[in-house]
C-alpha cells in the first residue's frame, strides 16, 4: 500500500471532500444552495482582521512604570498566542503529508517533522514550563536563568553552550 | 396454581382469568361487570407529569421561537461577513471587526465601550494606584529623615498667631455654658 499506489488512488483516499460523511454533508448543502443563498443579500459585509501596535516590551520598561509593565505584559501572551497558532499549523501539514503519502512518510516528510521539532523545541524554550496564567516577568526571569546557565557551562569548557536569539 | 383454582369455575373466576391472559398493562385486577359500552379505566394519574411537560415546552418555545425567527432571517438575508484585507490609511470602525450580523450590531447600535476603551480604562487604575503609592512611599520617607535629621520644623506644624489675649478670647468659644 505505499509506493505502489498511483497519485490519484493516493488523492481520493487522502482528501475527502470534508470530514463529514456525504449522507450528512449532502442534504444541508441542498438546504443552503436552494433556501439561503438566492435570499442572500447582494452587498455582502466586510469585516477586518484587528491589528495591533508594537509597545516596549518588559526588557525596555521602567521598574515603577506599571503601566509600560502592563502593556508588555498583553502584548507578549499575544505573541504566545501567535506562535501556539503557528505551531498547529505546522502540525496539521506533517498530519496531512502523513495521511497522503502513508507508509512511505518516513522518507517523504521528513522537511514537515524537521521544521516541527525545531520549532517545538524553540516554543519551549521560550514558553514553556511556566505555568498557567503568569506575568510576563516570569518568562523573562526564565531568559535570565538561560543565559546564566548557559554562560557556567561555557566558563566550564563546554564551548558550544552559547545563547541563541 | 392458577389451573386448580380454575377447576372450581364460576363466572367472574373465569373472567379474572382471561384477563391475566391478557394482561394489559393499564387494567389493575379488579372484577369488572362488562355493563354497556365505554368503562372508566381505573389508573394513576397522569396529569402532573404530562402538564409539566407542556409548561416546560411552552416556556422554552416562548424563547426559542423568537430568537430562532430572529437569528434565522439575519442569517439567511445577510449572512456572516468576509474576511478582507485592511485597505491604505483606512481605520475601520469598530463593528466591523467582528463577523456575524448580530454581533456588528449589537456593537454598532447597542454598546457604547469599545475594546480599546476598556484597555485604557485599566490603563488608568493602574495609573491611579501607582500614583497614591507613590505619593505614600514619599511621605513615609519625609517623615523618617524628620526624625532622624532634627533640624527644621515638621510639615505639619502650624505656628502660634498673635497675642495671649486674642488667643484667650477665641478659647472663650470652646468653654462649656455656664450657668447664671
Amino acid at each position: 500500500m505505499s509506493s505502489a499506489e498511483e497519485p490519484s488512488k493516493r488523492l481520493a483516499r487522502y482528501a475527502p471532500e470534508s470530514f463529514w460523511p456525504s449522507s450528512l454533508t449532502k442534504p444541508i448543502q441542498y438546504v443552503r444552495e436552494k433556501f439561503v443563498l438566492p435570499f442572500r443579500q447582494k452587498e455582502r459585509p466586510v469585516y477586518y482582521h484587528r491589528r495591533f501596535e508594537r509597545v516596549p516590551t518588559i526588557d525596555q520598561c521602567d521598574i515603577d512604570d506599571p503601566l509600560c509593565r502592563y502593556e508588555a505584559n498583553v502584548q507578549f501572551l499575544r505573541d504566545k498566542k501567535v506562535d501556539s497558532a503557528i505551531l498547529k499549523i505546522l502540525r496539521r501539514r506533517l498530519t496531512e503529508c502523513n495521511a497522503y503519502w502513508g507508509a512511505d512518510a518516513l522518507h517523504k516528510c521528513e522537511k514537515e517533522t524537521e521544521t516541527l521539532k525545531e520549532n517545538m523545541q524553540n516554543w519551549y524554550i521560550r514558553y514553556g514550563e511556566i505555568g498557567y496564567n503568569m506575568d510576563v516577568l516570569e518568562y523573562y526571569m526564565k531568559q535570565k536563568h538561560r543565559m546564566i546557565w548557559l554562560r557556567r557551562r561555557k566558563e566550564n569548557g563546554e564551548t558550544d553552550a552559547d545563547y541563541r536569539d | 396454581m392458577p389451573i386448580l383454582s380454575t377447576l372450581r369455575t364460576t363466572a367472574s373466576a373465569g373472567v379474572r382469568f382471561a384477563q391475566a391472559l391478557v394482561q394489559k398493562s393499564q387494567q389493575t385486577k379488579v372484577p369488572v361487570r362488562y355493563m354497556g359500552g365505554n368503562k372508566m379505566v381505573v389508573r394513576p394519574s397522569r396529569f402532573q407529569s404530562q402538564q409539566l411537560k407542556d409548561d416546560v415546552f411552552y416556556f422554552l418555545s416562548l424563547g426559542i421561537v423568537p430568537l430562532g425567527l430572529i437569528v434565522l432571517y439575519t442569517n439567511v438575508r445577510i449572512g456572516p461577513a468576509e474576511l478582507v484585507d485592511t485597505p491604505e490609511g483606512y481605520v475601520p470602525e469598530k463593528h466591523e471587526y467582528y463577523k456575524l450580523p448580530i454581533t456588528r450590531y449589537i456593537s454598532k447600535y447597542l454598546s457604547f465601550n469599545s475594546i480599546e476603551k476598556y484597555h485604557e480604562r485599566s490603563l488608568y487604575y493602574l495609573y491611579k494606584a501607582d500614583m497614591k503609592r507613590k505619593a505614600k512611599l514619599e511621605q513615609k520617607k519625609v517623615r523618617q529623615l524628620q526624625k532622624s535629621q532634627v533640624d527644621q520644623k515638621g510639615w505639619y506644624y502650624v505656628p502660634i498667631q498673635g497675642t495671649l489675649e486674642q488667643r484667650e478670647q477665641s478659647y472663650e468659644s470652646f468653654k462649656p455654658n455656664k450657668k447664671v
